[in-house]
């Protein structure tokens, strides 16, 4: 072999060469998605808004330097969906990354803009520790600000980037409208945290019924426990709005149940015919699961008052949600106060789908006509016939509940068996409970291009039916026949050698 | 070129006239097929995941033995003399035992093809993963030939060098999962390295240029190294 360039001084050269084109490969590269779905590049709904921003917006990741290795993916994830984000903006989207850890302006720039830190787990000096890190992120464009506290469910990291950036580039937030007239309660008195959250995107509106028509045409529509009944001329001026688009949310209580008399009616405002009409079936029931809230009972135990907490079925605690519809699946828990089952069985109108998103618990029962609500009551049901479905999701065009001929442009409806559940005035602030009702909105409201980012997910995808009987050859088959292959040929190779060989020998003896 | 080419079929005839070649894709085979026939409807996904994930470790028992023979047993019979004696340089040597090496590798990989055939026939694969997926594992394997190599080229011994060849891709797999016990300014470093670490991008269907960088890097860097090897220790 001849030497040449396996000097020791060249050998250093080429590996310098080496990790200097690693280093320029670092930060210029490109990407190749070959996923069916392409779940690794940029929506069609994302591209079009970066390459629509006429003013540059700036991004501002606090991420703490050198994250170990889980917490690392996320920033090199994060990276790589800003420079997808600067390759159609241009020089419309300007990114960078800093270090509260390093800095205490820079920390208490997070503190101000509410991103918090969180703590991971590192080894340091033999010992595992909770460290501080900060991964959040914020985004600003035109003097206003959004805020990614954490970055965290990459999964849906696009989605809360792209719903940012519409948010500030609107010039015009839409609007949600809480109608008014019929014993509802008062969003701006009865809903302080919900009006809050509602109110970073969307203006908040009461919507009266003025001369048969809505004085306002909100992007949606909640109609929240309503208790007196809906003139026939509001429900028209309701199925109209439905009709030319309008999105409904109904958060209704078919059962009035009144705790400190121990009693429960039916109670109708006559919203069913235009119900039963978009395919919307809400029982007249109340759910009892034995996963709920506690109320304070007073007990007479001799000749003393005694305040007993007892769980109280009717107060049930959702903790089971449609993991597959984004309005609920981050949701843990929702509290409802008197909540009646929809009925999702019932024939729904041509071009009407349904969602199932909140359930009760398998240990769970019905109770219908004649009502027992004392606390303290005797003889509980037999709680095994659940889970029952509490809220449900409706999509697509619904006919009108007047004119049979009529049919709605694509809507969403969103039916829950309770109106309190968003009630501070009933049950206090509750988390989850607001969060659902922000996301319902939120659902309501979205337009479509929006929601395709968000049902991007790397889905398992299941195999087809496959005979039993067929299985183990299958299964057999893929086992053994590449071995087998191998095999068969190194025996034919072997074989044909062989017989060459032979062929030489002989004529060699000849 | 065709210097190259010779010898690589030379290396190739040498493979597939010992029996050892047929004995250890055999049991290449039969392990990953073990391993995707009995998930297959276990799990019931039409996804090439098994596979995927078992391939890299069998590669790292594989590899090594595939290799290291390669330069560790010319040495032992003295044929390296007689290479030395040819007319070609030493990177036609190494090109061509690298292409004789993933070839063998490629005709190993291609073989579960089947399992893919089967999986697209049973269900909707997604094509794009399980291109991606073959494309790495053919760029991790060349590394780890290219690693294999370098290793033969250290020794005279077969079994040193498979260890030594073992020992490489075993810390190159590992180096990225052992980063939480590292200073952070190292642990992005030690990702970069982790030959594991850039196969896992890969096998979720994009190719990223500084995935496939890597494995090139990777491949050229200890070709380098077994060429500096061959010259220092020409014997």
């Amino acid at each position: 072999m001849k030497r040449d360039w396996t000097t020791r001084s060249s050998i250093v050269l080429i590996g310098g060469i080496i990790v200097v084109i690693n280093l320029i490969g670092l930060t210029i590269f490109g990407r190749l998605d070959l996923t069916d779905d392409n779940v690794y590049s940029l929506s069609d709904a994302s591209v079009k808004l970066a390459q629509e921003l006429e003013d540059p917006v700036t991004f501002k990741a606090f991420f703490t330097d050198d994250l170990p290795a889980p917490y690392s993916a996320n920033r090199r994830f994060l990276k790589d969906k800003l420079d997808d984000y600067r390759a159609y903006a241009g020089s419309n989207v300007q990114y960078r990354f800093i270090d509260p850890g390093q800095d205490e302006e820079v920390a208490e720039e997070a503190r101000r803009f509410r991103i918090p830190p969180v703590q991971i787990q590192v080894i340091e000096k033999d010992n595992v520790q909770l460290k501080n890190a900060y991964m959040g992120m914020s985004i600003e464009y035109g003097g206003e600000r959004e805020v990614i506290p954490v970055v965290q469910d990459l999964s849906t990291l696009e989605y809360d980037i792209t719903s940012a950036i519409r948010r500030l580039t609107r010039d015009e937030l839409p609007t949600v409208g809480f109608l008014a007239g019929h014993g509802e309660p008062n969003v701006f008195q009865d809903m302080p945290s919900l009006r809050q959250g509602l109110g970073r995107n969307y203006e908040v509106v009461e919507v009266n019924v003025v001369d048969s028509t809505l004085d306002r045409l909100p992007d949606a529509l909640l109609i929240v426990a309503p208790t007196d009944t809906i003139p026939d001329l509001h429900l028209r001026a309701i199925d109209s709005y439905v009709m030319d688009g309008g999105r409904l949310g109904l958060m209704l209580n078919t059962v009035s149940a009144d705790l400190q008399a121990g009693q429960a009616t039916a109670q109708s405002v006559g919203l069913e015919p235009v119900l039963e009409a978009y395919g919307v079936g809400l029982r007249t029931d109340l759910v009892t699961d034995l996963q709920s809230s506690a109320v304070t009972v007073q007990q007479q135990s001799g000749f003393f008052n005694i305040a007993r907490q007892i769980e109280y079925p009717f107060f049930p605690i959702a903790s089971r949600f449609n993991p597959d519809n984004l309005m609920v699946s981050r949701l843990r828990e929702v509290v409802f106060y008197f909540v009646s089952s929809v009925d999702t069985t019932a024939t729904l109108p041509a071009g009407v789908e349904v969602q199932p998103l909140v359930y009760s618990t398998a240990r769970s029962a019905t109770q219908e006509g004649f009502f027992f609500i004392q606390p303290m009551m005797e003889g509980r049901p037999n709680y095994s016939d659940g889970p029952f479905i509490l809220s449900a999701a409706y999509t697509g065009t619904f006919p009108s509940a007047y004119d049979r001929s009529r049919e709605s442009v694509s809507s969403r409806i969103v039916v829950v068996g309770d109106g309190d559940f968003i009630n501070e005035s009933v049950l206090g602030r509750i988390p989850g409970n607001i969060e659902f009702g922000l996301n319902m909105v939120d659902w309501l409201v979205q337009e479509s291009d929006l929601l395709t980012i968000r049902s991007k997910k790397i889905e398992p995808r299941a195999l087809r039916e496959v005979n039993e009987n067929l299985r183990p050859w299958i299964k057999y088959g893929n086992m053994l026949a590449p071995a087998l292959l191998i095999v068969v040929f190194g025996l034919v190779r072997w074989r044909r050698r062989d017989a060459r060989q032979f062929v030489m020998r002989d004529s060699a003896e000849l | 070129m065709h210097e190259t080419w010779i010898l690589t079929k030379r290396e190739l005839r040498a493979y597939f006239d010992s029996p050892a070649a047929y004995v250890v894709l055999s049991v290449f085979l039969l392990i990953t097929g073990w391993f995707f026939a009995n998930s297959l409807f276990l799990d019931n996904l039409a996804s090439l995941r098994s596979v995927f994930d078992i391939v890299p470790f069998i590669f790292l028992f594989f590899i090594p033995a595939i290799t290291m023979s390669t330069f560790a047993e010319e040495r032992r019979s003295g044929t390296i003399e007689l290479l030395m004696t040819l007319p070609v340089k030493d990177w036609q040597v190494i090109a061509a035992k690298l292409v004789a090496v993933s070839i063998l590798l490629v005709v190993a990989i291609s073989l579960t093809l089947l399992y893919a055939a089967t999986v697209a026939t049973l269900g909707d694969i997604d094509a794009g993963a399980a291109v991606g997926g073959y494309i790495g594992l053919v760029l991790l394997g060349v590394a780890c030939s290219a690693i294999g190599l370098f290793a033969s080229s250290l020794t005279r011994n077969q079994i040193i060098a498979f260890i030594i060849g073992f020992a490489i891709i075993f810390a190159l797999y590992l180096v990225d999962r052992v980063t939480v016990f590292f200073p952070g300014w190292l642990s992005g470093f030690l990702q970069y390295l982790g030959i594991d670490f850039h196969y896992q991008n890969l096998l979720r269907g994009v190719i990223d240029t500084r995935d496939v960088l890597y494995y090139v890097s990777v491949t050229a860097f200890f070709s380098l190294l077994t060429a500096y090897n061959l010259a220092r220790r020409p014997e």
